[in-house]
């Protein structure tokens, strides 16, 4: 009786405990993600239009501040490149940037595709797509 | 099968059960310990109670070794050496003075205190010392022990500075129309980390009469004027006008990473580290002289951003 049970339970612990790790493991991910937009986000305001100081006074992010977001996103997206389904550059370059003037901020916003192996074995559901938004301003 | 197990489980442990030899530390009569063998009865007396330090004193753990003043490039960190042993003296706190700061106990302590380079004290801590008498604790010395930094500071330029060159105006008028100080950004300047200007008022100035008895024409002064900064970035304030001749930095909250005087044109080099407390910004005060002779305070309102991430 007992293997029996052992034996028809089976495919449902296999089923669990696969998707388990899987969610544990998209999680890991995207906090990374989560974690290399904020970056992105606060380095891309942490510099000052030189031009608008000069002239008025005030803190306006720089005019390049833009690219300075796609880039830093994309560089702290290299370390988890294996576990994307496209790469950093591509990620980064199609990601939402805007830049308020005042106050000054940064946003963005992207949807990251990310392997999951298993849900494709599962759920034929091999590749999800994490969406991050990340808000940086000078207070 | 389980009843007699537990029956033997029971009488095991009564068996081996003895009376625990406990010592209540909390106990409010103390032991003694009674005298040994060797020590006559009449010769034994009691080690005395504990005697519980009054509210403030505590027991010194880390004994004064010295002071200490360690140069790390620009910084100068005045720190106490200490090291860690239990003589069974004790200590309390006197008083926290701040750099600049005076205090009553101010040449009381035994090694004295330090000062900056610029004249003004080190901050730190008066301690008063004690020892456990048969009377009771009894205050045997004070000690500073003093914990302050410094940025190198080259008091040469501090004076007023020297009468700017003749050519210089005309080149800057042309450059920059503006009568105002202007910012420039400072990744093509190298300046030295030379000096750091307190917020406070020096003695100097303070001394000094009045310093725009008659204010320069509306058209020659420049204007108290407000900026935004990024905390820790390195910016230049330049000061220009046709009728500017020299500056002088007078008080700052930030950190002058350049001279703090110098003549119409050149830049007044700072960062600045903290941020004003909220709705407040820090107020930078400036002395420029101008070419008709008169001299005017200058304010630059400095409001300090540090960026974060925000909703």
């Amino acid at each position: 009786m007992t293997a029996v049970t052992t034996i028809a339970m089976l495919p449902v612990l296999t089923v669990v405990l696969t998707t388990t790790l899987q969610l544990g493991s998209l999680r890991v991910v995207a906090a990374r993600i989560s974690s290399a937009a904020d970056l992105a986000a606060l380095v891309a305001v942490n510099d000052q239009d030189d031009g608008e100081l000069a002239r008025s006074g005030r803190l306006v992010p720089a005019a390049d501040a833009v690219d300075v977001a796609r880039s830093v996103f994309a560089q702290n997206l290299e370390p988890i490149a294996e576990l994307l389904a496209a790469t950093p550059d591509e990620i980064a370059s199609t990601a939402s940037v805007r830049v308020d003037v005042t106050p000054a901020t940064v946003h963005i916003t992207a949807v990251v595709p990310v392997r999951t192996p298993l849900f494709g074995a599962l759920f034929f559901h091999p590749i999800s797509e994490i969406a991050v938004v990340a808000n940086g301003g000078a207070r | 099968m389980k009843f007699p197990a537990i029956l033997m489980a029971l009488a095991i442990v009564a068996l081996t059960a003895r009376p625990a030899s406990a010592w209540d530390i909390d106990r409010d009569d103390p032991i003694f310990d009674p005298p040994s063998a060797g020590v006559p009865q009449a010769d034994w007396t009691p080690e005395p109670t504990p005697v519980a330090p009054p509210e403030g004193i505590y027991l010194v753990t880390d004994v004064y070794a010295g002071d200490s003043v360690v140069q790390s490039g620009p910084v100068t960190t005045y720190t106490t050496d200490t090291v860690h042993e239990v003589t069974g003296s004790y200590a309390r706190v006197l008083e926290s003075v701040g750099t600049g700061d005076s205090s009553t106990f101010d040449g009381a302590s035994f090694n004295g205190r330090a000062s900056l380079t610029d004249g003004r004290p080190v901050a730190g801590t008066y301690y008063e010392n004690f020892a456990l008498t048969d009377s009771g604790f009894v205050p045997v010395s004070v000690v500073f022990f003093q914990d302050d930094s410094e940025l190198a500071r080259t008091s040469a330029l501090l004076p007023a500075a020297p009468p700017a060159p003749s050519t210089t105006q005309p080149s800057l008028a042309a450059r920059v129309p503006s009568a105002a100080p202007v910012e420039h950004p400072t990744e093509g300047i190298n300046a030295p980390v030379v000096g750091y200007v307190s917020p406070v008022i020096d003695v100097e100035d303070r001394a000094t009469p009045p310093l725009a008895p008659a204010a320069p024409p509306a058209a020659t002064a420049l204007p108290d004027r407000s900026i935004e900064v990024l905390r820790g970035r390195r910016i230049s304030i330049l000061f220009t006008g046709a009728d500017l001749r020299t500056w002088r930095a007078l008080a700052t909250e930030g950190i002058a990473l350049g001279p703090l005087s110098g003549a119409a044109g050149e830049p007044f080099v700072i960062r600045w580290d903290r941020l004003a407390p909220p709705n407040t910004s820090w107020v930078s005060r400036f002395v420029l002289d101008y070419a008709d002779g008169t001299t005017r305070e200058l304010l630059v309102h400095v409001t300090v951003r540090a960026p974060g991430l925000v909703q």
